[in-house]
């Protein structure tokens, strides 16, 4: 009755999807187990369905993309409808001649024929497969532990190279640094890089509580080692492949920062195992108010609620005037999460771990422009 | 219409709002000085509001007892009532003695909303100021009572698709009185707002209607200020702000010598009485339709 529908937002193109709220971890760290807890809800077909329908009927009204990010909970743990989304998705694809793509987001514990077969099948469509793994087995098994309290190390590694296969260099590795595993950064970059051969890393500074400055100088000293590692190599191979393909310094190739930290809310946005539309999958688990629902498959979205998502930028966060990091990692999920809003920046040690990153992305930019190499990437990073 | 004095008591401020349109977040006013004034005020109206604004008026919430106090204690002089226009996040027991005393004193408090829709009023602390005006509101409110504590909306275009969800939000925790107001200067105020704007009205309207809402107060429903209001600014010889008018008064302390005066502009000013007298309407409408 009251539907709004002359508010001209970003359209919604990408969507991380919540096809299960469960998991088969209980990371030490994971804000869903802080906040609300898994939950055991999966994505049904009907919600599936009724997915489709909605992501695809938007794209066709604005001749947009659709790109689906599996995420959860854990979401292999409801492969069929990872299997159900990407069959359908790419013959809707055809019909209306809209761009598809997916990714996923997985723990990397689960493997098995069907499993294999299912990514085998579909990955025509899949742009990019991220392996949440910390780093080395002492690492790994210190926070990313089962619900039975073991490590989840020797699990993920046998199944490594069935995803090394499977994703080729589409895939990646992210790892969260915690004030018990910092110091081994370096130690877990060198594990990946050189004995799994995984050359895609990302390694990220959680909002731990228990770190201090030390720990930034830790940072600092790990940084050091990898930003000397990848420049070796990258003399060695007089090719810049070693920084594209380590986060965050692949920055040191951009030219600029963008407008505001991320999509949230704007071109991007989570659906629920149950439909609802969420501006993203981190507000969903910490709001449990849900204030900031912005509508569901079913019935669409509020536009009115996602103006403050399309109009706002970085002139609007509170802490980020002045300074010169343009390729700071900023949540506004985090910051609601920790300041009730999403438009004040989370500092103080924050700040302290980009800073590193920044000199290092800086300290690497001068290097590879004094060797003409800047402009010569391969990939757009 | 009752002319209303809107006294300036200190521009210093325990928040920093994303929004905030104040330039002088610094000046501090003595009891002196604000007695001079008043009795300027006095020489030449016995009849009017007087608020009490900010900066934050109750980190002087001394010079609030002190005024009140005096005019109280003037013989033929009538203050209808005493609003205090707060960001609800200092109550103290001064105050609360004070208001006790006085029954005419109202507290209005400005909060935007549920959490989302507050999102840009934020403490010198960083967090949002929601949480702990919210715990205050429902001191007050459970002491003075729906009549005497209000709540005063500020509306964007970042937080006005949460208009409904933030009236619930208010009305749950025990505000009856809102005033709604739209920002004026520091954001940009467009079509997509103003639409908007006057579409949560009438989903509010329809909600009053259908009996959601009993008891509410929604200032903009019961009559829309007249055009014929401008503000005006009243500065000192300083050249701070210490009062604002509404110019209802032909002869008052605006038009003395001993105070210079300017009436305030505002760019959107014909637009937000547009959409304000468009809301009012619908509002009739909407009621009276069968």
């Amino acid at each position: 009755m009251y539907k709004l529908n002359y508010l001209n937002v970003t359209p919604l193109s990408s969507y991380s999807l919540l096809v299960t709220e469960n998991c088969n971890l209980a990371c030490k760290y994971c804000y869903e187990e802080n906040s609300s807890g898994h939950k055991n809800k999966n994505m049904s077909i009907e919600t599936a369905k009724q997915l489709l329908i909605y992501s695809f009927t938007e794209s066709k009204k604005h001749n947009k993309k659709v790109d689906y990010s599996f995420f959860g909970g854990e979401p292999t743990l409801n492969i069929d409808i990872i299997d159900y989304l990407c069959t359908q998705g790419k013959l809707l694809s055809k019909k209306y001649n809209i761009s598809f793509s997916v990714n996923i987001i997985t723990n990397a514990t689960i493997m098995n024929k069907k499993i294999y077969n299912i990514f085998k099948k579909h990955s025509d469509v899949f742009t990019n497969c991220q392996l949440s793994i910390d780093g080395h087995q002492i690492v790994q098994d210190l926070n990313r532990i089962t619900k039975n309290g073991k490590g989840s190390f020797n699990t993920i590694e046998k199944n490594i190279p069935y995803w090394k296969e499977l994703f080729k260099d589409k895939l990646n590795i992210h790892g969260v640094l915690n004030h018990n595993t910092i110091s081994e950064l370096y130690n877990s970059y060198l594990f990946f890089r050189e004995k799994w051969n995984v050359p895609m890393l990302w390694f990220l500074p959680a909002k731990d509580k228990k770190f201090t400055k030390n720990h930034v100088e830790i940072y600092d000293h790990e940084m050091n080692k990898i930003y000397n590692y990848i420049m070796e190599r990258v003399r060695k191979d007089n090719s810049i492949f070693e920084i594209e393909a380590y986060a965050p310094l692949n920055r040191s190739l951009k030219n600029g920062g963008s407008s505001k930290p991320c999509g949230i809310g704007d071109n991007y946005c989570a659906v629920t195992a149950e439909g609802d539309i969420f501006p993203c999958h981190h507000l969903y688990f910490i709001d449990t108010k849900r204030e900031t629902l912005l509508g569901n498959i079913w019935n669409g979205i509020d536009k009115a609620k996602k103006l403050m998502w399309t109009v706002y930028d970085n002139s609007d966060i509170i802490g980020c005037q002045g300074c010169d990091h343009p390729y700071c990692y900023r949540c506004p999920a985090e910051n609601y999460e920790k300041y009730g809003t999403p438009f004040v920046q989370i500092k103080d040690l924050h700040c302290d771990f980009m800073k590193v990153d920044l000199k290092y992305q800086r300290l690497i930019k001068n290097e590879i422009q004094q060797m003409g190499l800047l402009n010569r990437g391969n990939k757009q990073c | 219409m009752l002319e209303t004095y809107v006294l300036h008591i200190t521009k210093e401020c325990n928040m920093q709002c994303i929004y905030c349109y104040e330039k002088d977040k610094t000046s501090t006013y003595t009891w002196d000085e604000l007695k001079t004034l008043l009795n300027n005020i006095i020489k030449h109206n016995r009849n009017f509001n007087l608020e009490f604004l900010g900066g934050e008026p109750c980190l002087r919430t001394d010079l609030i007892k002190e005024t009140v106090n005096y005019l109280e204690s003037i013989e033929n002089l009538n203050v209808d009532n005493y609003i205090i226009t707060t960001n609800g996040t200092i109550i103290n027991d001064e105050l609360i003695d004070l208001m006790k005393k006085y029954q005419k004193i109202k507290y209005a408090i400005s909060m935007d909303g549920n959490t989302i829709m507050n999102c840009l009023r934020i403490l010198k602390t960083g967090f949002n100021s929601h949480d702990l005006v919210v715990s205050n509101a429902k001191k007050m409110l459970s002491i003075f009572g729906s009549d005497r504590i209000s709540s005063h909306m500020v509306t964007h275009h970042y937080n006005i698709g949460y208009f409904n969800d933030g009236i619930k939000h208010l009305y749950d925790i025990g505000l009856r009185h809102f005033g709604i107001g739209t920002i004026e200067n520091t954001m940009t105020i467009d079509n997509d707002y103003c639409q908007t704007f006057i579409k949560q009205h009438e989903i509010l309207s329809h909600k009053i209607k259908n009996g959601e809402y009993e008891g509410i107060h929604i200032g903009l429903f019961e009559g829309v200020k007249p055009k014929s209001d401008e503000r005006y600014y009243v500065r000192d010889e300083s050249g701070k702000v210490i009062l604002e008018t509404y110019g209802r008064v032909d002869n008052d302390i605006k038009n003395t010598d001993k105070y210079k005066t300017q009436p305030a502009s505002s760019p959107i000013g014909n637009m937000i009485y547009n959409i304000r007298e468009k809301v009012y309407y619908n509002h009739k409408r909407i009621m009276l339709s069968g």
